[in-house]
């Protein structure tokens, strides 16, 4: 029995992983916002706009790491496969988030020239179905951040990813890492109603670190309890100083104790936006550690 | 249609890697870099005096359920009709989420640098040009011509037999049937067509 | 893509799809074809057989070749399967010989030191191969021809002794120093030839695994496992028939770990463990009485001289050999003569049956003087060697020493392996013997499971056998019967004869290491007996110190083929001192690759590789036991500007004058027709053509003849190429005929003095009556302790002391593949550890503080040498012992990934000879390791 490091995807593919699941986690929640809490539309289309930059730029990321990017059309061959699947949400996602983001751009007044440019139908097409596209992009936005988890859950002799806790895990996190990218964005908003959303932004980030705490938790224990690889990665992380002070320290816990310090005893008061900032950008952080460290530690367990 | 397989004689593998270079020879990997799609493990057991070495040769096990199949998005690789687990090399995109897949180590790329190398070293010979991700083939062009794979086919001490796993009069369907030769990880759930029969 | 469309043609769609594969990522789709997966081996390929040349289990190959680039390619090695010796089979070297031809540091051009520069420095010019003659015969001519040394490897001895023999005769050279001898086989063989009167050039025996019961192996490694392809399947067999192997070796070697006992037995002792052995079969009865009565000396009667030594009871002839021996015939009990050459002893010399008696009654006399048996003699000289003493020596327990010893007299068939390297230890020669008579008690000689003899000695042996009873019987010397004709020690005795026979040179000057050794007796100095092809007196020589019958002996020219001293001889600074003497006037090395001991050339002659040439004779399939031939046919045109060893002998006895001598010489020794040979060689002379094709067409028809001597059937040259082409070899008569009809000694007798297996040594009684009684040539058997210091009274090791072991790995073959070879040393790199490492067990490291993968020195206690080494620590070995990979340490530059890696051995050697045959000992030492 041996156990091999992975040496076969790396910092672009975790990169790649952090991107996808924040793009698709910003769309998702950011689609709520408008449909349900009636945010702030300069920033939602910001936010779903960077989210769309963020899925390209890391789906340029995963193109590079591939001996042949030109030949990526063929990924959409076999439905067996997760990439497969990763394709086809990304595709959905792009689509949706694009027809959605649209119609919201026309709140921007300097972009009002370039999009009344469009064909009118279009528009009217895109305005009739915004909740619909909408949803779509959401929907598409929470089946990417999910699929990051799966497709590294699914290396069968990498036994620390191959448990359906890490696409948990890669969905909670992608989520926190959504809400509080929004959270920072929405720092920046003027209108009136958006401390409000900030708020419930902190709050349910903070769930959600929680939420990731309990699975890291579960995690860990399921990793250490067996002799496999699963608890050789564990102790690999367990001994990198990045991984646990970085990410468990300053990607996770220290952000929940700013957000609880600001739910509970500042009282979501406007002075402490710094804080959130502060707290969004470790969050931020902290998301990407979590993939690179993850994808580091898989170790391949070997029968010799 | 044959369901090819092959049995690693454990207690006759002298550790020689006559294998690794045939196959290397005869596939043109990328060995300048050390890649190959056969390896030979030396492993030690014990200690001083209840040591035991073994030599455990590997391949791609050409496994019945396929996981790197599954992870495949282009169809590069794929299954042929005697079961052997090919890579189409024109569709193969490199994502290597195929190698993450594999349980067995069995996959590497070939890659830009050693395509570069392969064309000085081979010229015109050089059988695929394009970089891919690479491995076993149980050299199906030679079984369709009858022969043994390479590395079989040199193995100094035949600890290396290739055959039907189907045809019931096969060494190997003998082996793997009897239970004296018994895969790798079988709790995977891969079903390999390797088998190994313990030193 | 620059690739020229038009050598397209040439390509299997392979290429082409796989070139368009990367034009049109994209829109190539779904184009998998077949075609796709054609691969080296397959398509528009020709075989052309061949011979491996990486070691000298001589494996029979078929090479691919393809039309590349318009030109032809050789681009795969498989093994024969038409051949009985390696079936089929090759290992990773054979594997990957394309490499050395197609190594980008070859050897190109004739290259000449440069004036001025200093040998070792690498400064030369390219030459043309006129100039590079002239100037090899100019200097030859300056000196005299005992002045010369030529040097060959194996590669010389094994392809070329038909054509380096007659060179030396034809130039009066009487020095051949070759490094398979004293560094290699001198000292196994020797042992074992002994008692069986073997000694040839793969040395005889093919040890016959797959039907023995029951193996033994001492000392093995790349002999078998690790890895001689043709004793390996064989081996194979054995394992899966279920055969129990037994294995000794102080670490677990490839061989070991494919043992069902693996023995870590002290370094140096396993002479102890044989001896105790015997003494144990001698003891329980477990020997083949018959066996022993009917086909060996151990029935012959002896007696004690005044002086003290034992003789054997022999009548003397008029040519002052023995005509009779004299055994104690159980049915007559009296003491009958049986004669004093023939392979059984069950009549007398004048054809009476008799039985003769392994131990005689007390009180029997011969010549009025009291005798015993031989196997008596064994009896009694072993009483002292029990398991328990060996126990103390060899640690390891009795009961297991007595409980083999019992396992191998009770299965049969059962087989110790007769070994190979032996020069490690003074008492290697003594304990391959006793191997020998252990195979001996079991009657395991030229027997189904037993040792066999490989097809051509015995067709030699068959020959001799022949001529001795029918036509030259009127004790006519077979003189015209050039030594190579003759089987075993016949063989030996016949080279001894030329080369330690000042009568044999014109200038009266036999072979250095002869009359170096004779100068030493005179002198009352340590001496060797039999120093064939040693290198002693050779420093003495160079630097101008050796005087012989009063006269100075130097040796100012070197003439080296396939020969690599300063790195695979021991030890390294002595032949750095001998080639870079100013005192020598010419260095010449015949080789492939910038080898360390090319950069002390003055002159480097570039060989084809074994791939380009077309060889120039047949020969016998390596150590198989069929009788039959193979050669090398060129599989590709010569790369570069490089020549044929026999082209290149044959150029330089022209220049010297002698072509037509040097050409009859060879077609004596090869045996080929003079007048063919000559017409053949004129009109390649006459077409500007190379000349070695000329002698395989002589060859060719030569082998037409033996086939007509042999099956009765004449073959012509054409028919005899045309299965050679087709086939790769030709078997003239299978094994088991060959066996059925003319076993030794069960059939007709072996090459020892008596013709039977010789458990008491005529030869080293011999030595006994020249120089005194002494265990290391005790004909019948004495114990050589082993002694690894100078220091007698020191028997245990210091804290940081360390037994001194070293072998081959799977992957290496000494200096031909130097390792420079790309796909070996790529195999390397993932063992590096175990292949390059310094093995030491781990107890020991963390003992000692040492660590995986650091860098140590490890120094020779006794001689004081420091070589630096990377450790690999490891449960696999003694906790006392260490042991280097051999074969790395390559120092020349030029060698792109050889050149600077790994541990030069040699540097750690002392120069240690034992004085039978010069044996050296190259383990016999301890060493200290310490951080760096
Ligand atoms: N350090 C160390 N020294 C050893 C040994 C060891 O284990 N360790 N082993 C000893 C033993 S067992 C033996 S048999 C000897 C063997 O020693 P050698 O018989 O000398 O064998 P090699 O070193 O393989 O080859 C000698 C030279 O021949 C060259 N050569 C290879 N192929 C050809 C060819 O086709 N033509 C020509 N002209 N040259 C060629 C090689 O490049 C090399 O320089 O070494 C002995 N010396
Ligand atoms: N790979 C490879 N194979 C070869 C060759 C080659 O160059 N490379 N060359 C061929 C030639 S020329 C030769 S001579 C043969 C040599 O083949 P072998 O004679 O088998 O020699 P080695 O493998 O060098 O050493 C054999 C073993 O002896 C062990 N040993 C050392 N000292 C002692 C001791 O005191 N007692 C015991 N019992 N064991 C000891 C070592 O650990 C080693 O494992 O190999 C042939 N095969
Ligand atoms: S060739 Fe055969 S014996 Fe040698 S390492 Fe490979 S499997 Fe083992
Ligand atoms: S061994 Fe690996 S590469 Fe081969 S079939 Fe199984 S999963 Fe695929
Ligand atoms: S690297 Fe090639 S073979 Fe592997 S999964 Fe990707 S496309 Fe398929
Ligand atoms: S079957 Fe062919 S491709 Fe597979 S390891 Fe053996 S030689 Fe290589
Ligand atoms: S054993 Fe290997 S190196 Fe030696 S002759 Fe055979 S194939 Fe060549
Ligand atoms: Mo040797």
């Amino acid at each position: 029995m041996s156990f091999v490091h992975q040496d076969v995807w790396h910092w672009q593919i975790a990169t790649y992983l952090f991107l996808g699941g924040l793009g698709g986690a910003t769309v998702a929640i950011g689609a709520m916002l408008h449909m349900f809490e009636n945010g702030d539309k300069k920033i939602i289309s910001a936010a779903v706009l960077s989210a769309i930059g963020f899925m390209v730029i890391g789906t340029i990321f995963l193109l590079a790491d591939m001996l042949q990017p030109l030949k990526a059309i063929y990924a959409l061959t076999n439905p067996r496969s997760w990439i497969f699947w990763g394709v086809v949400f990304i595709n959905i996602y792009f689509l949706a988030s694009i027809a959605y983001v649209i119609p919201l751009l026309k709140s921007w007044p300097r972009l009002e020239p370039l999009i009344s440019k469009l064909p009118q139908k279009i528009l009217a097409l895109l305005e009739r179905f915004n909740k619909m596209a909408a949803l779509g992009g959401a929907t598409a936005g929470f089946l990417v951040a999910i699929y990051t988890g799966l497709l590294i859950s699914s290396a069968p002799a990498i036994s620390f990813w191959n448990t359906p806790a890490l696409p948990l895990l890669f969905v909670f996190s992608a989520f926190s890492t959504g809400a509080a990218f929004l959270l920072l964005l929405f720092t920046f908003s003027r209108e009136e109603g958006s401390w409000a959303i900030v708020q419930k932004l902190e709050q349910l980030d903070a769930a959600l670190i929680v939420t990731e705490l309990i699975i890291l938790g579960a995690y860990f224990n399921f990793a250490f309890f067996l002799p496999t690889g699963a608890r050789e990665s564990a102790s690999i992380l367990f001994e990198t100083p990045m991984f646990v002070y970085g990410f468990l320290g300053l990607g996770l816990l220290l952000p929940l104790l700013i957000e609880t310090y600001s739910i509970f005893f500042s009282g979501h008061a406007k002075s402490s936006a710094f804080l959130m900032v502060t707290a969004g950008s470790l969050v931020l952080v902290g998301g990407f550690l979590l993939r690179y460290y993850v994808l580091h530690a898989g170790v391949f367990q070997y029968p010799w | 249609m044959a369901r090819y397989g092959m049995v690693m004689d454990m207690r006759l593998c002298v550790g020689c890697q006559a294998c690794m270079a045939a196959c290397s020879m005869e596939n043109q990997t990328p060995y300048w870099n050390g890649k190959f799609r056969t390896h030979v493990e030396d492993i030690e057991h014990g200690s001083y005096p209840d040591v035991r070495r073994e030599f455990l040769p590997r391949l791609c096990m050409h496994c019945e359920n396929t996981p790197c199949l599954s992870a495949c998005p282009s169809g590069a690789t794929y299954k042929t009709e005697d079961g052997i687990i090919r890579i189409n090399y024109d569709r193969c995109m490199g994502c290597y989420a195929c190698s993450i897949a594999c349980p067995y180590d069995a996959r590497y790329p070939y890659d830009r640098n050693d395509v570069s190398t392969a064309e000085t070293l081979y010229g015109d010979d050089l059988s695929h040009r394009a970089p891919h991700v690479d491995k076993c083939s149980f050299c199906e062009h030679r079984v369709q011509e009858g022969l043994k794979p390479g590395c079989a086919g040199t193995c100094p001490t035949n600890a290396r037999i290739f055959g039907d796993l189907d045809d019931p009069q096969s060494e190997v369907h003998k082996l793997s049937k009897t239970g004296k030769a018994k895969p790798l990880r079988p709790e995977l759930g891969t079903a390999p067509k390797v088998f190994y029969i313990p030193s | 893509m620059k690739k020229k469309i038009s050598r397209r043609q040439f390509l299997k769609a392979a290429g082409v799809l796989g070139g368009m594969a990367l034009l049109r990522p994209v829109w190539d789709s779904g184009r998998e074809e077949r075609a796709v997966q054609a691969q080296s081996s397959s398509g528009n390929v020709i075989w052309v057989p061949s011979i491996c040349n990486f070691c000298s289990s001589f494996c029979d190959i078929n090479v691919a070749v393809k039309t590349v680039d318009g030109q032809k390619r050789a681009v795969k090695i498989e093994g024969n399967r038409n051949s009985p010796l390696n079936r089929g089979k090759i290992c990773a070297r054979g594997q990957a010989g394309l490499r050395q031809l197609y190594d980008p540091d070859r050897i190109k051009e004739p290259l000449i030191r440069v004036e001025g520069s200093k040998r070792g420095e690498w400064n030369f010019r390219v030459a043309t191969w006129d100039e590079a003659y002239d100037y090899i015969a100019s200097r030859f001519k300056k000196v005299n021809p005992w002045e010369i040394a030529m040097i060959g490897g194996w590669t010389a001895c094994v392809s070329y002794m038909h054509f380096s023999l007659p060179f030396v005769r034809t130039l009066e050279i009487p020095n051949i120093i070759a490094s398979p001898m004293q560094h290699c086989v001198t000292a196994g063989h020797l042992g074992t030839d002994l008692v069986t009167g073997n000694f040839n050039v793969h040395d005889e025996v093919l040890a016959d695994f797959e039907n023995a019961r029951y193996i033994l192996f001492s000392q093995n490694n790349a002999s078998v496992a690790a890895i001689s392809t043709a004793r390996a399947v064989r081996f194979s067999e054995a394992r899966k028939k279920g055969a129990k192997v037994v294995c000794l070796d102080p670490r677990q070697s490839e061989l070991a770990s494919k043992a069902d006992e693996w023995i870590a037995i002290r370094p140096g002792t396993d002479h102890a463990f044989f001896l105790a052995m015997i003494h144990t079969m001698l003891r329980e009865e477990l020997y083949n009485k018959a066996f022993l009565a009917n086909h060996t000396n151990a029935p012959f009667l002896t007696f004690k001289e005044s002086s003290g030594t034992r003789e054997l009871a022999a009548g003397m002839g008029s040519d002052g050999k023995p005509d009779a021996y004299y055994i104690y015939d159980e049915i007559s009990g009296t003491v009958r003569p049986v004669a004093a050459y023939t392979n059984r002893n069950d009549r007398t010399k004048n054809g009476e049956p008799v039985v003769p008696a392994l131990r005689v009654p007390a009180g029997t006399v011969w010549n009025s003087k009291p005798v015993t048996t031989v196997f008596d003699l064994f009896i009694e000289n072993t009483s002292s060697f029990t398991p328990e003493w060996a126990s103390a020596i060899t640690d390891i327990p009795a009961e297991t020493i007595r409980r083999i010893a019992l396992e191998f007299g009770q299965a049969r068939p059962a087989l110790v392996d007769p070994g190979w390297m032996g020069s490690r230890y003074h008492h290697v020669i003594a304990q391959r013997r006793m191997q020998a008579i252990i195979q001996t008690l079991v009657g395991g000689i030229d027997v189904t499971g037993g040792w066999l003899m490989n097809g051509e000695y015995r067709h030699k042996a068959e020959n001799a056998w022949h001529m001795k009873r029918h036509g030259t019987d009127q004790a006519e010397e077979p003189k015209e019967i050039p030594p190579v004709m003759l089987p075993g020690m016949a063989f030996a005795n016949g080279l001894i004869d030329i080369f330690a026979n000042p009568a044999s040179w014109s200038h009266g000057k036999p072979a250095l290491s002869f009359a170096w050794a004779q100068e030493q007796q005179k002198q009352g100095k340590p001496s060797v007996f039999l120093p064939a092809m040693a290198d002693t007196g050779l420093l003495e020589a160079v630097r101008g110190d050796m005087v012989y019958n009063g006269e100075p002996y130097n040796i100012k020219a070197f003439f080296m083929n396939a020969a690599n001293p300063i790195r695979h001889y021991f030890p390294a600074e002595r032949w750095e001192e001998i080639l870079s003497s100013s005192t020598v006037d010419l260095v010449v090395t015949i080789d492939v690759l910038p080898s360390d001991t090319t950069a002390f050339a003055d002159v480097i002659l570039p060989n084809h590789t074994y791939l380009e040439r077309n060889e120039p004779l047949l020969y016998p399939l390596g150590p198989d036991t069929n009788l039959g031939f193979a050669t090398r046919l060129r599989a590709v045109e010569p790369l570069y500007n490089t020549r044929d060893a026999a082209d290149i002998f044959c150029e330089i006895t022209d220049r010297m004058g002698k072509l037509d001598n040097y050409l009859a010489g060879i077609a004596e020794y090869a045996g080929l027709d003079e007048a063919l040979l000559k017409h053949e060689i004129k009109s390649a002379r006459d077409a500007g053509k190379p000349y070695n094709e000329a002698f395989l067409k002589a060859s060719f028809e030569a082998l037409g003849h033996l086939s007509e001597h042999v099956t009765g059937e004449k073959l012509s040259g054409s028919e005899v190429e045309k299965t050679i082409r087709e086939k790769g070899v030709i078997i003239l008569k299978n094994a088991e005929e060959l066996l059925a009809e003319s076993a030794m000694p069960a059939k007709i007798p072996v090459p020892t003095m008596s013709g039977r297996l010789e458990l008491f040594s005529p030869i080293l009684a011999s030595f006994t009556r020249a120089a005194g009684p002494n265990p290391l040539w005790d004909p019948v058997l004495g114990y050589v302790p082993l002694s690894l210091s100078d220091d007698r009274n020191k028997n245990s090791l210091d804290r940081d002391e360390f037994y001194f072991t070293y072998g081959k790995v799977p992957v290496v073959s000494h200096a031909s593949t130097n390792n420079n070879n790309a796909l070996l040393s790529s195999l390397t790199t993932p063992k590096k550890g175990a292949f390059t490492g310094l093995w030491l067990n781990k107890s020991r490291a963390e003992e000692l503080g040492f660590e995986q993968g650091q860098i140590i020195e490890i120094e020779n206690l006794r001689y004081n040498k420091i070589v630096r080494a990377t450790l690999f620590v490891t449960e696999m070995i003694r906790p006392d012992t260490v042991f280097l990979p051999s074969a790395y340490g390559s120092k020349n530059p030029k060698l792109g990934i050889a050149g600077g890696k790994g541990t030069a051995l040699n540097e750690l050697m002392p120069y240690s000879i034992e004085p039978l045959a010069a044996s050296f000992m190259s383990q016999e030492f301890t060493v200290r390791i310490r951080p760096t």
